[in-house]
């Protein structure tokens, strides 16, 4: 099933931001979808020309996309304002002028019956005080972002690091970060993988070829935690479970009776995209199938492949 | 503006007639008036605007400043409590009505909301910054200055809220009639708000 997720909008795009992006499309989303008319914070603009580069490569491989209001774009869908003005950005995705209407009716009912939550920050905070229509304010454009992604009809929403502090600060407890994407953050910062911003376009195509295993270990993760069949499951433990499971594999990967053919295969696969087609042919396809003690690994081939590629970097 | 009911959809109007600036925040897109002057001149009519969609929110902003919500109030606290150096509270409006009932030409009767150490940077700042009281002929005039508010949202419950504030002060004072002077640096609408407000206006 193909998984498309819009960013939390705030129209601004950084570094983080990208990095975001990237484990998104490497670990769990198929295509994730940013404003067309975005701007690069001016903390970032030493950086804007790399930052743009790196939405058009995403872009043109298929793993990003744009969208923008009608106001904003011309008949074209070129976006009319700003930086994506000048850079002839264009919408892939438009939402028509008043096409929102009914939508924005329903979430002002749902804002007046949750906004105390504007207001939390904690669950146990019970001292700060309340500067007033801020918070509710700030909570309407969150969930306008919602509104939009749904309008777009996206599968999901990821959050945006450029709004992240401010996200954290005004809503507390929950946190409208997906469940995916805290694990996947966890998961890289216990491996010290780090930013994926490494890997080039073609090594994050070539990474996707690993992750439908990934996939399924989170999504198992977030049906056990919408039955209630482990309430506390949060994307913590999840990462910390996911990341022993990953280094138990490894190890016994390394153990002498195991290292035979099973390793092999399961370094061939990892491999396998990266040598060429003639070698691998050459030294026969067997090598690429999965035999059951090698299936074990397989949700974990991504993260090996993303250790290898990060080791190899200078 | 004669009323905060009328006022209100002249001050929306402004966005339509204008060219309000477009302006990428963190919060979202907005579209921005900078430096909007409004002058209340009657302020004691409580009326909230037709088609302002949010009532529970004047009500939740005026019991931060007379109700039952003061005690976990920011605005409360910075303009009936503001805490000194040495701990001790000042109640900042009682103390600038005094000095007026003192000297009705007073020019001093300046209030302050704004705490650097905290509001510089902080998550969700004081929109009020701060004021003074002036009374001008027989009306008490409240100039207020406002560091940014929300057109759709906010604008109603803080002028409804100060507007109220004023009109008792002048009572307190033994004066006929009140008068509000909001200036905002930024006045501005949410670009969802903002398409919504363009598509009934037309």
């Amino acid at each position: 099933m193909t998984r498309s997720l819009t960013l939390l909008d705030s129209g601004l795009v950084d570094t983080h931001t990208i990095d975001k992006v990237l484990q998104s499309v490497v670990f769990f989303s198929d295509r994730v979808v940013l404003r067309a008319s975005f701007e690069v914070p001016a903390a970032y603009r030493e950086r804007a020309a790399e930052i743009n580069r790196r939405v058009d490569e995403l872009r043109e491989a298929g793993l990003l996309g744009l969208w923008g209001h009608e106001y904003e774009v011309d008949d074209g869908g070129r976006v009319r304002f700003g930086q994506g003005a000048k850079r002839g950005r264009r919408a892939d995705l438009v939402i028509a002028q008043g096409q929102m209407r009914e939508s924005l009716t329903r979430m002002d009912e749902v804002m007046r019956a949750i906004r105390q939550e504007a207001y939390r920050r904690t669950e146990t905070d019970t001292r700060t005080l309340r500067k007033g229509a801020a918070e509710i304010v700030s909570l309407r454009n969150h969930m306008a972002s919602l509104i939009i992604s749904s309008e777009l009809r996206q599968d999901g929403m990821l959050s945006n690091p450029a709004v992240k502090a401010q996200l954290t600060r005004s809503l507390g407890r929950p946190q409208p970060q997906r469940f995916e994407a805290a694990v996947v953050r966890e998961v890289l910062g216990q491996l010290q993988i780090g930013s994926l911003d490494q890997l080039s376009v073609d090594q994050i195509v070539e990474s996707r070829r690993y992750n439908a295993g990934f996939r399924s270990l989170l999504d198992e993760s977030l049906l056990a935690l919408s039955r209630g069949l482990d309430p506390v499951l949060t994307p913590e433990a999840t990462a910390r479970e996911l990341t022993r499971r990953y280094r138990e594999t490894i190890a016994e990967f390394a153990r002498p009776h195991i290292a035979g053919q099973v390793a092999q295969e399961v370094v061939w696969d990892v491999v396998g995209a990266t040598v060429p087609s003639t070698v691998v042919f050459k030294y026969g396809l067997r090598a690429l199938t999965w035999r059951k003690a090698a299936q074990r690994a397989k949700p974990f081939l991504l993260l090996m492949h993303l250790e290898r590629a990060a080791r190899r970097q200078p | 503006m004669a009323t905060v009911a009328s006022g209100w959809h002249d001050v929306l109007s402004v966005f339509s007639r204008g060219e309000p600036a477009r302006v990428t925040t963190r919060h979202g897109i907005c579209f921005d008036i900078p430096g909007l002057t409004v002058w209340l001149r009657n302020p004691a009519d409580l009326t909230p605007p037709q088609g302002y969609l949010y009532p529970e929110l004047i009500k939740d902003y005026r019991d931060r400043i007379f109700g039952d919500q003061r005690e976990s109030s920011l605005l409360y606290q910075r303009l009936r409590g503001w805490v000194t150096a040495d701990g001790s509270p000042i109640d900042q409006l009682e103390q600038a009505t005094e000095m007026l009932r003192q000297d009705e030409h007073s020019r001093s009767a300046v209030f302050s909301m704004w705490r650097p150490e905290e509001d510089l940077g902080g998550r969700f700042p004081v929109s009020p910054v701060g004021g003074a009281l002036r009374i001008v002929g027989d009306d008490l005039v409240l100039f207020l200055t406002a560091r940014s508010v929300d057109v759709w949202v906010g604008f109603v419950p803080e002028l409804l809220t100060f507007a109220q504030l004023t009109s008792d002060a002048a009572l307190t004072l033994g004066l006929r009639g009140s008068k509000v002077c909001y200036h905002s640096w930024s006045m501005h609408l949410y670009e969802v708000d903002y398409l919504t407000y363009l598509a009934g206006a037309r």
